[in-house]
């Protein structure tokens, strides 16, 4: 397979068209593109032979690319609205019960940006009839009032991993006495989860006093299950190429108290989404050292240059003068 | 100023307006770029938008890409995105290159 082939693979996996993105907002707005950090036909080739570089089996980390789940911007919003679409199908009450729905997503540990950030700005944008900013919680012991009045709770995450953050968060929501969950719906819901958690959660939450329904929308399997990415045949030689690489990158062995070769708690996803790369996919996708050059890095290793801040300065100016100009071309 | 404040809307909400008229749709990655602002405080606007009538669905099906500006506004204020946009990035950078903090002192400055 050759890198062509490989991005014809991974376009029509992810349903998506790399001449459709840029990076560069300017040609967004010349060839009616969409803005992408990650795919844009002006950087993806390049990144993907700058990427290979790092490898000598380069044959075996191409296989990889066409398996790789991108999920940009429009399709994200989509996948969004197929997730309230099954609410209203589980609760069997039509379009109305959106309204009384409440949505709480998972906090970041270290008080960053999470992917919970991006659900509560992008839910509501196809669904501003229903969905109000209330009904949008972070911090659930500061809304416990609002939430009591739910007739239906979803809790929501952009991906399931390890199944720790979510099996953390859901016992920490039902520890809260002062809430009171009978006659409401619960759901626990995700756009991405590896088979194997999403069974043990499952699994995991049966004995729970109140019923929580897990929704999936879509199952990811590891990479190096057997017949998946690499066949039978293949598999020996290709995952201990993979595993020395991710070793490597990520300075530690896999099983080690936060290693994230192959992934944060071995997850072995690959998977990366328009604002970001979770931790659970392998790092050799997402963690830049001397030895690797990412191809979807992680959020918290870039830094806005100095350029970009400048251009921001600038950009602003130009707009407050473009507004006074509309005010002295009224008062003519 | 003067026009703002007759028809109440902030500068982003203009701004926000403009690219609704132009591509019906939000894209928050771009917006972003654009407005330097985080991507909820964005979605707080296009929630305030729509709840005070300036924008709309015009379809049924796929809300997201279906947004419309109602008459709530006149046009001629969000008729023109380009006029907002760094889009014209090119011209700004061509503008910063020509440096003007000299001070042009024509040589027989004594007979003027």
């Amino acid at each position: 397979m050759n890198i062509d082939e490989a991005i014809q693979l991974f376009e029509q996996n992810n349903a998506i068209s790399i001449k459709d993105f840029n990076s560069n907002r300017l040609q967004c707005l010349k060839n009616k593109q969409f803005l992408d950090q990650y795919i844009g036909e002006d950087i993806f080739e390049k990144n993907i032979e700058c990427w290979l570089d790092n490898f000598k089996e380069k044959d075996v980390f191409l296989k990889l690319l066409p398996n790789y789940i991108y999920v940009p911007e429009m399709i994200y919003g989509i996948q969004l609205d197929a997730i309230l679409s099954r609410i209203e199908e589980k609760c069997n009450m039509g379009h109305k019960i959106l309204e009384e729905t409440y949505f709480i997503t998972f906090p970041s540990k270290r008080g960053i940006k999470s992917g919970g950030d991006i659900i509560r700005a992008l839910l509501p944008i196809g669904n501003l009839d229903c969905v109000k900013k209330e009904q949008l919680i972070v911090e659930v012991e500061k809304n416990k009032d609002s939430i009591s009045k739910a007739k239906c709770i979803v809790l929501i995450d952009d991906v399931i991993g390890s199944g720790k953050t979510a099996k953390e968060n859901i016992c920490n929501f039902f520890k809260m006495d002062d809430i009171d969950l009978n006659g409401k719906k619960l759901f626990l819901v995700a756009m991405y989860a590896e088979e194997t958690v999403k069974r043990e959660l499952e699994k995991e939450f049966n004995g729970f006093e109140h019923e929580l329904e897990v929704i999936v929308l879509y199952e990811c399997k590891k990479c190096l299950s057997e017949n998946y990415i690499f066949s039978k045949a293949e598999m020996e030689v290709s995952k201990s190429i993979i595993i020395r690489a991710e070793e490597e990158v990520a300075g530690k062995k896999v099983g080690e108290k936060k290693s994230y070769a192959l992934g944060f708690e071995n997850s072995q996803l690959l998977l990366s989404f328009f604002y970001n790369t979770p931790n659970n996919t392998l790092c050799i996708f997402w963690k830049p050292t001397k030895i690797n050059f990412p191809l979807f890095t992680r959020s918290s290793f870039r830094r806005p240059s100095i350029e970009e801040i400048k251009l921001n300065r600038a950009i602003k100016r130009k707009n407050a003068y473009e507004m006074a100009k509309i005010d002295r071309t009224e008062r003519q | 100023m003067r026009w703002q404040r007759l028809i109440g809307l902030k500068d982003n909400e203009i701004i926000l307006l403009s690219y609704i008229y132009k591509y019906h749709r939000i894209d928050l990655t771009d917006l972003q770029r654009e407005l330097d602002i985080s991507v909820g405080d964005i979605s707080l606007i296009v929630q305030k938008l729509y709840s005070e009538g300036y924008i709309c669905y015009s379809g049924e099906n796929n809300k997201r890409m279906s947004i419309s500006v109602t008459d709530k506004i006149e046009k001629k204020y969000i008729d023109d995105w380009d006029k907002w946009t760094k889009v014209n990035v090119e011209k700004m950078e061509k503008e910063e290159n020509f440096s003007s903090d000299i001070l042009y002192i024509p040589k027989k400055i004594d007979i003027i």
